[in-house]
């Protein structure tokens, strides 16, 4: 009997009765235990077991792949290695962009707080023993924020502001520091033990050495890589792939080296070659900034150069332009003063449409919200302006603008009219004037018309009735095929991002009418980059090449892995038509419409081009010159957008230059090519047209006696004058080889020394041919005309030199000068 | 020669001495060695980076190892000094201990730092100087001894409230109507079984009340397992269980969805993601290591989250590490020891002397198996977070040491169960 049961036995007397009952009360309790403890035994020894071990099998078999995978990368840090990106290089392997490394300035506000914490500690305990305080005694947030505004040049209190985020460990205060900053910022961190508070993240960032040279074809970089241009068409190949290291850490970050280390070796990315010159491409832009800024072309122009033979682009220029290191910022002088214009036009259109919904609205009945009711700021509107300025700087026009390319599409006209034999050079064409047809009647530049004119005429004059009559000849069908084959109904094939292509009438809609206008290229637009390109399947063989900038790639190794595609797309004519047509254009420079691109020396063919806009006395002026004409190597479009009218109706500037391709974009084409030419390595040829009254080279005189130079210099057709008294020439102006005027007056020094002093170069402008060579030849200088051939017209004046006036040049020095004829005119009506 | 007895030789023993001098319950004492030494060697392999790279311990890898291993030898030193106790005597001690509970967790409130510890806003730990102890450990005990004391002399008890429930009580004369209802509802409450329950209620109201107000979470759910245990193998009528259970339910849902501090809790337990760096962080962690682990485990030692990704990880996650170490082989090994011992456990309950030795057998072990499932379940996210350790496994010296001391009490009831009868 248990202790329970012996005490309530004392309580008092226990019947025989009671005692059974408590008996029976025992078993039945034991009994109870007995059974259910074996349900709890059941219960917690058996069931509660199986879903721990269900949930493990759920996290540790099921989901084991996901999770780890997911542990894992917590557990390893992987340190990502960036990849150079690859360079762009100019034909002549100049670098024109090239990425190098630059920080970004990392904050831990975190990591501040708790180094202040530990300073403070550390204070109070040096205090408590009496050591020194000094070391402890500083405030870090005081210290990081004044170097560092000091040194990033950032506002203080911005700063301060981002140190008091204390739960935040990632704070990017600056970009793209570049290595001296760097380097100061590096040893602040180590002096004042920094490390963690403020930390240093690489980062690339892309130089163009060049700055605004060929900004449209290169394009730039964003954060997120290739962004425009080159740099996003070839985005993959310059961004090459970023290299890993993986470390495994622990829980505070901290790199347990002996764990595991991982490493995945950065491939960097390509290099490209251009086709572009950088040379080629300065003599392009500083071309066209120096023509649009006397022209005053509101909206720009392009010239583009490409080589004949390969599609290869040499240069491409645009107007306006930008700087490559700071491509949102509007520079061009143009854009930014319509910036202002537009942004006032912005701001009245928003008044305007603002006044028309309240309008609207009192008359609905409905109420307008305060943001409806606020027409837009002039602050809004211009930075709208702005913005919309930006986005038109980027515009590579040569290949999204699309232009009615006007006269300079007759050469395609005339080469599919040889080329398919319904005309020949014997053709001959009569224009009255004006051609009727079907109910429209259309002028030629000549109101009273060109008269009765052999094919090259014709097309010198650029005569509208005479190509409209080979392309009537030629049909609608052929016509539009040609159009095909010519390349005009889709992009060239450029690889330069966002090309786009012509707008074409469909065939259901090319009629007679059409046909008529399309023969001298009115009323359908392509682009400048189509234009060019079908112009020098005329030219070049009658190949349509594939334009190109790219020239080849490598990668790191040097290894080549691209290489342009040279081969032509198709041949739209034969050779031999090809060759005429070149012979016919070649006519064109050198007796018609296109005589201001003439070159002395060189073989310049062409065709001007003045082309309609919607808005009256609003044109685009073009030409496209190839030379040499008898093997074409280059050929260059030049194109300006809407030169500023003086009246805004007469095809006249400010400046007095007459509105017409051939007047403005021919001189342009001509002196280009010139030095396109000599920089390639062309010499001069002259023609026997260029040296019967023109030009000599100037023969070694030195030695001989002056009846000697005498007949040396007649045969020249040179004359002469003495300085000195001594038997032989000891010195002479120009020296030998020089190329000057004939009948220039040389100068022979007999027993003194030529002079090495300097003379002051006068200002040639707006003289004559005549007096030009005499203002030069009284200074001992010589002059070498270019620009309009057959000079000595009344209408020819000077309107340019090679040297500035006012610079010091010595004598005998020989100066371009250009000329332009300004009765050249090829107005489409 | 026979051995002697420390003392006395057995001949001169009562025979309720004798009854105390059987032999221990050996496969019981060889699962909790087991068990130990198996936790210290994983408690070795879990807390040594900590320990290697911490300011607190020294930066000495062994150091949270070494204080277990102290701990555990006076645990086990403990346990042998308990199971030799006659546990007849713990039967008017139980009321005693219960009282000392309920005094140390009302000092643990109200005792100022650095006499009481809290951590984490939870008021949990007695400083005594060398080591901390949460008073929590001495209410478990403090409840299985008084419940179990109590509830083993039911049956007499049972008897005297069977005469009582008999009759209807009759109004006696110049008996106040109050005292008159005073008796209809004792008859009631006797009629109904109440009667007797409302003093282990009122126990385990105080007892929870107090460390609710720590607060205590998980030592309340284990104080209450622990005695709705003892309540049912005693015999209560199992609708109180079913009744209990259910309010137990609807109680713990209004916890979760109403007090807001639980209800993010719940969030988290949920989706541990969804405060992956706050809240969730923890879980998220343990359950990386747990499937980390996979079914043959990364190998002894290898443990990656315990690379300061897992916090606690010597502590309430060890068996975090555990899985992960060891994958699903080892830790269901070890969760099959866990589970043998509890049978063992019951199995010892069925067998024991008496009632009082039953009972008591069934309330530590009922601890043991539901902090067992409780820990793995948090650590698996199978439950919502609370804080609770892992016997044998998880560093805290005191707790090892009265744990082992519980183990000691099942092996002292062990010691008087009668050998079964030979031929």
């Amino acid at each position: 009997m248990i202790q329970g049961q012996a005490a309530l036995w004392r309580k008092g007397s226990v019947t025989v009765n009671q005692e059974r009952k408590i008996r029976e009360a025992n078993k039945e309790a034991n009994r109870l235990v007995l059974s259910r403890t074996v349900k709890l035994m059941a219960v917690f020894g058996v069931l509660i077991f199986i879903p721990l071990i269900m949930q493990l099998y759920r996290l540790q078999v099921v989901q084991h792949d996901e999770l780890e995978e997911r542990a894992v990368e917590q557990q390893t840090s992987s340190l990502s290695i960036s990849a150079s990106r690859g360079t762009i290089y100019d034909a002549n392997k100049n670098v024109l962009a090239i990425s190098s490394t630059v920080y970004d300035v990392i904050l831990s506000p975190k990591a501040i707080a708790d180094k202040q914490k530990e300073l403070d500690e550390n204070l109070a305990k040096a205090k408590e023993k009496g050591k020194d305080t000094a070391p402890y005694d500083w405030n870090v947030e005081d210290v990081v924020v004044t170097n560092l505004s000091q040194l990033l040049e950032l506002d203080e209190n911005g700063l301060r502001e981002k140190c008091g985020d204390t739960n935040s460990q990632y704070k990017r205060i600056a970009q793209k520091v570049e290595s001296d900053t760097e380097a100061e910022i590096r040893e602040l961190i180590d002096s004042y033990h920094l490390a963690g508070c403020v930390y240093l993240q690489p980062n690339t960032k892309r130089y163009y050495p060049y700055a605004n040279l060929a900004a449209q074809i290169i394009g730039f970089t964003n954060d997120s890589g290739g962004a425009y241009g080159l740099e996003s068409k070839f985005e993959a190949e310059l961004s090459g792939n970023p290299g890993l290291v993986v470390t495994a850490k622990n829980g505070i970050g901290t790199d347990l080296m002996n764990f595991f280390q991982d490493y995945y070796d950065a491939e960097n990315g390509d290099n490209i070659y251009l086709t572009i010159d950088s040379t080629i491409q300065s003599y392009c832009e500083s071309y066209l900034e120096q023509y649009c800024k006397r022209y005053e072309t509101q909206y720009g122009g392009v010239i583009i150069a490409m080589e004949c033979d390969t599609g290869a682009i040499l240069g491409m220029a645009m107007s306006p332009t930008f700087d490559l290191n700071d491509y949102s910022t509007v520079t061009d002088e143009v854009l930014l003063s319509k910036v202002e214009q537009n942004a006032k036009d912005i701001e009245a259109a928003s008044k305007e449409a603002v006044e028309a919904a309240i309008a609207q609205a009192e008359a609905e009945g409905r109420e307008l919200t305060a943001e409806e009711k606020t027409p837009k700021t002039y602050e809004e509107a211009y930075n709208e302006a702005y913005a919309n300025a930006v986005y038109s700087q980027w515009t590579n026009k040569a290949i999204t603008d699309t232009y009615e390319p006007g006269s300079t599409f007759k050469a395609m006209v005339l080469a599919a009219g040889l080329e398919e034999g319904v005309i020949d050079e014997n053709s001959t064409f009569d224009c009255g004037g004006s051609v009727k047809i079907d109910t429209y009647t259309i002028r030629c530049s000549a109101r009273s018309g060109h008269g009765h004119q052999t094919l090259a005429e014709a097309v010198g004059h650029s005569c509208n009735p005479a190509l409209i009559a080979i392309g009537q000849k030629i049909g609608r069908e052929k016509f539009y095929d040609y159009l095909y084959r010519f390349g005009i109904m889709e992009p060239t094939g450029i690889d330069l991002p966002y090309e786009n292509s012509s707008n074409v009438w469909p065939y259901d809609k090319f009629h007679i009418t059409e046909l008529a206008t399309a023969s001298f290229g009115q009323r359908f637009q392509v682009t400048p980059m189509q234009e060019l390109n079908a112009f020098n399947a005329v030219v070049n063989g009658g190949y349509l090449m594939t334009p190109h900038v790219v020239d080849h790639i490598t990668d790191p190794a040097g290894n080549t892995v691209y290489t342009a595609d040279t081969t032509p797309v198709r041949q739209v004519i034969s050779e031999s038509t090809s060759a005429q047509c070149a012979e016919i254009l070649e006519g064109v420079v050198s007796k018609f419409t296109g005589k201001n691109a003439y070159q002395p020396g060189y073989r310049i063919g062409g065709k001007t081009g003045t082309s309609q806009t919607l808005k009256k006395g609003e044109w685009i002026v073009s030409f496209v010159g190839f030379a040499p004409a008898d093997d074409p190597d280059v050929i260059v479009l030049v194109i300006f957008d809407r030169p500023k009218s003086v009246d805004g109706v007469s095809s006249v500037t400010a400046n007095g230059d007459v509105i017409s391709g051939g007047a403005m974009a021919a001189p342009v084409a001509g002196e280009l090519l010139a030095k396109i030419l000599d920089y390639r390595g062309y010499e001069r040829a002259y023609s026997s047209d260029d040296l019967t009254g023109q030009f000599t080279a100037m023969p070694d005189l030195t030695g001989m006696t002056e009846t000697e130079a005498n007949q040396a210099l007649q045969s020249k057709q040179l004359s002469y004058r003495v300085v000195g008294s001594g038997d032989t020439v000891t010195g002479q102006i120009p020296r030998s080889g020089n190329y000057v005027p004939q009948n220039s007056k040389v100068i022979l020094y007999m027993g003194v020394d030529a002079p090495t002093d300097t003379v002051e170069m006068p200002n040639l402008k707006g003289l004559s041919p005549k007096q030009a060579i005499q203002a030069l030849n009284d200074l001992g200088l010589f002059m070498r005309a270019t620009g309009a051939s057959g000079y000595y017209t009344s209408t020819t004046v000077c309107t340019g030199q090679s040297v500035d006036p006012g610079t010091q040049v010595q004598r005998g020095y020989v100066v371009d000068v250009q000329f332009t004829d300004s009765d050249v005119a090829d107005s489409p009506d | 020669m026979p051995m002697a007895l420390p003392w006395r030789t057995k001949r001169d023993l009562t025979r309720q001495q004798q009854w105390a001098h059987g032999p221990i319950d050996m496969p019981f004492l060889m699962l909790t060695l087991l068990l130990l030494g198996i936790g210290l060697v994983m408690l070795l392999s879990a807390s040594s980076y900590a320990a290697s790279v911490s300011e607190k311990t020294h930066y000495d890898p062994m150091y949270y190892f070494k204080r277990q291993a102290i701990f555990a030898v006076i645990g086990v030193f403990v346990m042998y000094i308990v199971s030799r106790i006659d546990y007849q005597h713990m039967r008017w001690m139980g009321v005693f201990a219960l009282g000392i509970a309920i005094v140390l967790l009302i000092a643990v409130k109200v005792l100022p730092y650095p006499l009481a510890i809290s951590i984490n806003n939870a008021k949990r730990w007695l400083n005594l100087g060398f080591t901390t102890f949460q008073p929590s450990e001495i209410a478990k005990i403090g409840v299985v001894i008084y419940f179990s004391a109590s509830l083993s002399i039911r049956p007499v008890a049972q008897i005297r409230m069977q005469q009582q429930s008999k009759q209807f009580p009759r109004r006696r004369k110049r008996q106040s109507s109050l005292s008159y209802w005073a008796d209809v509802l004792s008859w009631a409450s006797a009629k109904t079984g109440l009667g007797e329950l409302v003093p282990y209620a009122v126990v385990l109201v105080i007892i929870a009340g107090l460390l609710m107000l720590e607060p205590h979470m998980s030592a309340t759910v284990l104080i209450f397992a622990a005695a709705a245990a003892i309540l049912f193998a005693s015999g209560i009528h199992w609708g109180w269980f079913v009744l209990g259970g259910s309010t137990a339910v609807l109680g713990g849902l209004f916890f979760i969805f109403v007090i807001g501090y639980h209800s993010s809790r719940i969030t988290v337990w949920k989706d541990p993601w969804s405060d992956a760096l706050g809240k969730g962080y923890q879980v998220i962690q343990s359950i990386y290591a747990v499937a980390s682990g996979g079914v043959s485990g990364l190998g002894f030692g290898l443990s990656r989250q315990k690379y300061l990704y897992l916090p606690e990880d010597m502590n309430d996650y060890i068996f975090a590490i555990v899985c992960e170490e060891l994958g699903l082989i080892g830790a269901t090994l070890i969760i099959l020891l866990f589970a043998l011992l509890v049978l063992r456990g019951y199995w010892l309950a069925i067998h024991a002397r008496d009632r009082f030795g039953s009972l008591m057998v069934v309330g530590v072990t009922t601890l043991m198996a539901v902090q067992v499932f409780m820990n793995i379940a948090v650590v698996t996210n199978l439950i919502p977070s609370t804080g609770i350790s892992l016997p044998f496994f998880s560093y805290g010296g005191t707790a090892l040491v009265i744990q082992l001391a519980e183990v000691g009490l099942v092996l002292a009831v062990s010691r008087q169960i009668p050998a079964p009868k030979q031929g």
